[in-house]
């Protein structure tokens, strides 16, 4: 069990992220496993949800990229989970610090509009292609 | 009254190692890196615009990916991963132009231009190669062996996963809902003109 630990310990300090990284996770049960890439290590019995976002930052402390967005998680159990999260990098994200209106737009425009059509004309399940449609 | 010997427990009498292979292969199917007994059902999807495309994989059993989300599961096995669409490249300007062009509208009789549609694609053309981001919902026994996830879970886990390189210049959305029906909504498109260092 300390080797173990041991592990996850250089895992979680040595690693770095390069990317940029959002992530939204949950389980019920056992959960223990570690990320790599994203340097943390993760270790739940029962019910357990986290949501988290990493931005790459530069050797002197500064970011390493521009962004801007915005997300939302709505979950019901553990059965019922809507994840959206609309971000935007470099150039895009200056034009979206900006422009406020444009947040409003998209948000209108992925949440809103996706969720109305999602309850007006609910996805038919083709048994020739699958589970998914 | 047959002597109970070593040899014997190493190879039952009546099932020969070849024809125990030969069935769990007629059971398995190994597609796009999936091994999956039994086989899984593998879907595509496409937006309107071309600006975001996915691939699903369901399966009920035991399945080995080496995907993105690489490793072991004994149970259901929902995966569902993004990529850039044929018209994800552009060149830069008002990204939010054609976004906000028609959220004063009614939405058309096609919906949403960026939902995600099934298109009929032979599995021998779909690839599952560098997703943008991916969404797995397992239930069962399931042993993450990749970069992003290296573990053990027992019980029932669901997992998203957005990540976009640092030299990544451009605008990424996603939605996505299982209530009342399943849906997705997903978008990339990134400037033409900047090289990836």
């Amino acid at each position: 069990m300390s080797k173990i630990i041991l592990v996850l310990f250089v895992l979680f300090n040595v690693c770095a992220c390069n990317q940029l990284v959002y992530v939204h996770e949950g389980s019920l049960g056992v959960d223990f496993h570690a990320s790599p890439s994203d340097g943390n290590a993760r270790f739940a019995v029962g019910y357990d949800r986290s949501t988290y976002l990493l931005v790459p930052k530069l050797e002197n402390g500064t970011d390493a990229m521009s962004m801007g967005g915005f997300s939302r998680v709505h979950v019901e159990g553990i059965d019922n989970i809507q994840f959206a999260h609309a971000v935007a990098t470099g150039s895009a994200a200056q034009q979206l610090a900006k422009r406020p209106e444009v947040i409003r737009g998209l948000v209108k425009k992925i949440l809103v509009d996706g969720a109305e059509q999602n309850k007006a004309e609910p996805v038919k399940a083709d048994p020739s292609k699958g589970v998914n449609q | 009254m047959p002597t109970i010997t070593l040899a014997n427990i190493r190879r039952p009498p009546g099932i020969k190692p070849l024809s125990l292979l030969a069935m769990l292969a007629s059971l398995s199917a190994c597609v796009h890196g999936v091994l999956s007994i039994p086989p899984a059902t593998f879907t595509y999807y496409e937006n309107l615009l071309g600006t975001g495309r996915a691939i699903s994989v369901v399966s009920n059993g035991l399945v080995i990916d080496t995907n993105a989300d690489a490793g072991i599961t004994l149970g259901h096995s929902q995966k569902t991963y993004f990529f850039e669409g044929q018209n994800s490249h552009r060149l830069s300007g008002d990204y939010f132009a054609p976004l906000l062009g028609k959220t004063s509208e009614k939405p058309s009789n096609e919906g949403n231009p960026y939902t995600l549609r099934a298109k009929t694609l032979p599995e021998t053309e779909m690839e599952i190669k560098k997703p943008v981001a991916y969404s797995t919902a397992s239930v069962g026994l399931i042993v993450n062996t990749n970069q992003h996830r290296l573990g053990l879970i027992v019980g029932a886990n669901h997992y998203d996963r957005l990540f976009l390189p640092r030299e990544f210049d451009g605008i990424v959305f996603i939605h996505l809902e299982n209530h009342p029906a399943p849906q997705r909504i997903f978008s990339i498109e990134k400037e033409v003109t900047k090289c990836p260092k």
